[in-house]
């Protein structure tokens, strides 16, 4: 049996169309965590969540003999899943706000006194508790550009691409998500 | 700075972020993939009889296609020639037949129609209208088939026929090649067709054999034998002949004369009125006169007013005779 550890998540994909199961699982077990967790912080119901996740992974395993490794594998999954999100969405008659972009320049926030940064208490449970409380209120499209940041590691360009926007917008809504959580921090302080 | 503090909220975040897909999820998903895997590709490798489905659809079109074409073709190459063989004798063919039709009839069953009695049962007015039905439809099947010139070239001879004086007597006149139907001259034509269809001999040469044994519904002799079912025949179809006793329209007993409808037999005569007026306007116009005559002699004033009355619609300008003047 091959040994994939080292390979690639594109090679990975390749290998499954190809024919190779064993190159899904070790794909599979790279991004479950990932994209249950991000999936579950979009809709915010474990159950809920487990249900998209399948759907997404189906979805992966269904277009395998049609995957192109255009982009990054993880792109690729986030896109699926920023999908199935907006069909599911859409279905619910809930509408995610789109990025609530406020007037204050995010920037500024962030150059905040060194004193109120976070790190001297992220070892503290109650921050961590404050910090995805902050998180969920965040507006849908500015969370989900930080945790695709957070769980995938996509790029300002890779998050454009997974969620159908321009790169300005989509870095812009990083930003105002870095800003918001900093800001909110500092209050509960 | 930046970086600094976007360490630590991916460190306030991975802190809190520890969710897990349950296992039972992982199990299903490594299943579907596997299955995926091992299902056979069509696409990608095609069976052999996968390989053969498209050229096999293909030929057989093709087949169909030309074999439809050659039968079309050669029924095309029949239907003139016969037509052109109707227009220049003025004979008819009967349906499906293309040679032409010696003088002593070849069909088995007629001397059944020309079994004495045969005649006299239609003189009933629900048996009239029952054959009156059937020879229209005969003739409604007919006529399309053997196309438009024939039919035309049909009623252009027996006009000229009329206007150069020539006395065309009923059907062996017009067409010399059917044998004469024995019965006819013992009746007339009002009498042989009830009171609204005369029988004109175009049209019965016409009939398909099917109808000809239709020809007397009311009849104890072969019409009796018409009536009485098939073995393979459903009722539909008996109803639809005309054979079946319970939905035939009432046949008054052998031996009565036509008479006016009355009114339980008023809708069926009327119905079948209307499909004689059809077949009617078809007629010659000798024949058309000389059914006119005959509803004369027999007293049918009112009814001798209307067809003639059509018959000066349908042609203004043949001459009448002097006793319709």
């Amino acid at each position: 049996m091959t040994d994939h550890g080292e390979a690639s998540d594109e090679a990975l994909m390749i290998a499954y169309r190809d024919g190779d199961g064993r190159a899904f699982q070790v794909l599979y077990g790279r991004h479950r965590g990932g994209l249950y967790r991000f999936l579950l912080r979009q809709c915010g119901a474990p159950a809920l969540a487990e249900e998209l996740f399948q759907d997404v992974w189906l979805n992966v395993v269904r277009a395998r003999q049609r995957y192109v490794p255009e982009a990054r594998f993880a792109t690729y999954l986030y896109r699926i899943a920023h999908n199935r999100l907006i069909d599911h969405f859409r279905r619910a008659s809930h509408r995610p706000s789109i990025a609530a972009e406020e007037d204050e320049d995010p920037v500024a926030d962030l150059v905040a006194d060194r004193r109120h940064q976070p790190e001297v208490r992220m070892e503290s449970k109650v921050w961590v508790e404050r910090f995805m409380s902050l998180l969920a209120g965040l507006p849908d499209a500015q969370r989900e550009a930080f945790v695709m940041h957070e769980e995938a590691g996509l790029s300002v360009d890779e998050i454009a691409q997974a969620t159908g926007v321009n790169a300005e917008t989509a870095k812009s809504r990083l930003r105002y998500a870095v800003a918001k959580l900093r800001r909110g921090l500092q209050e509960l302080e | 700075v930046n970086e600094d503090a976007n360490r630590d909220l991916s460190r306030l975040y991975r802190g809190g972020a520890r969710e897990e897909p349950p296992a039972w999820l992982d199990q299903e998903i490594m299943a579907a993939a596997r299955r995926d895997v091992l299902r056979p590709d069509i696409r990608a490798y095609p069976g052999p009889r996968a390989r053969w489905q498209v050229p096999l659809a293909l030929a057989a079109v093709l087949t169909l296609a030309v074999s439809l074409a050659l039968v079309m073709e050669g029924e095309l190459e029949q239907t003139p020639a016969a037509s052109s063989v109707a227009a220049r004798d003025g004979t008819v063919m009967p349906e499906g037949d293309t040679k032409p039709s010696s003088p002593v009839s070849q069909d088995p069953r007629e001397p059944e129609r020309s079994a004495p009695g045969f005649e006299q049962p239609l003189q009933a007015p629900a048996a009239a209208a029952s054959h009156a039905v059937t020879q229209s439809r005969a003739i409604d099947l007919v006529a399309p088939k053997r196309g438009l010139d024939a039919e035309s070239s049909d009623r252009r001879a027996g006009e000229e026929a009329g206007r150069a004086g020539q006395h065309v007597d009923g059907p062996d006149a017009a067409t010399p090649a059917i044998p004469p139907a024995p019965a006819a001259p013992a009746l007339s034509p009002a009498q042989r067709m009830g009171p609204i269809l005369p029988s004109t001999g175009n049209y019965r040469a016409e009939k398909p054999d099917a109808f000809k044994l239709e020809s007397a519904p009311g009849g104890e002799g072969a019409g009796a034998r018409n009536r009485a079912a098939v073995p393979g025949e459903t009722d539909d179809e008996r109803a639809l002949l005309g054979r079946d006793p319970a939905k035939a329209p009432a046949v008054p007993p052998t031996g009565a004369t036509h008479s006016p409808p009355t009114e339980a037999s008023g809708g069926a005569f009327r119905r079948s009125e209307r499909i004689d007026e059809r077949a009617a306007q078809r007629m010659p116009p000798e024949d058309w006169l000389r059914e006119i005559e005959q509803l004369r002699r027999d007293g049918r004033e009112e009814q001798a007013r209307i067809r003639l009355a059509q018959f000066l619609e349908r042609f203004p300008s043949y001459p009448l005779p002097e006793s319709l003047k």
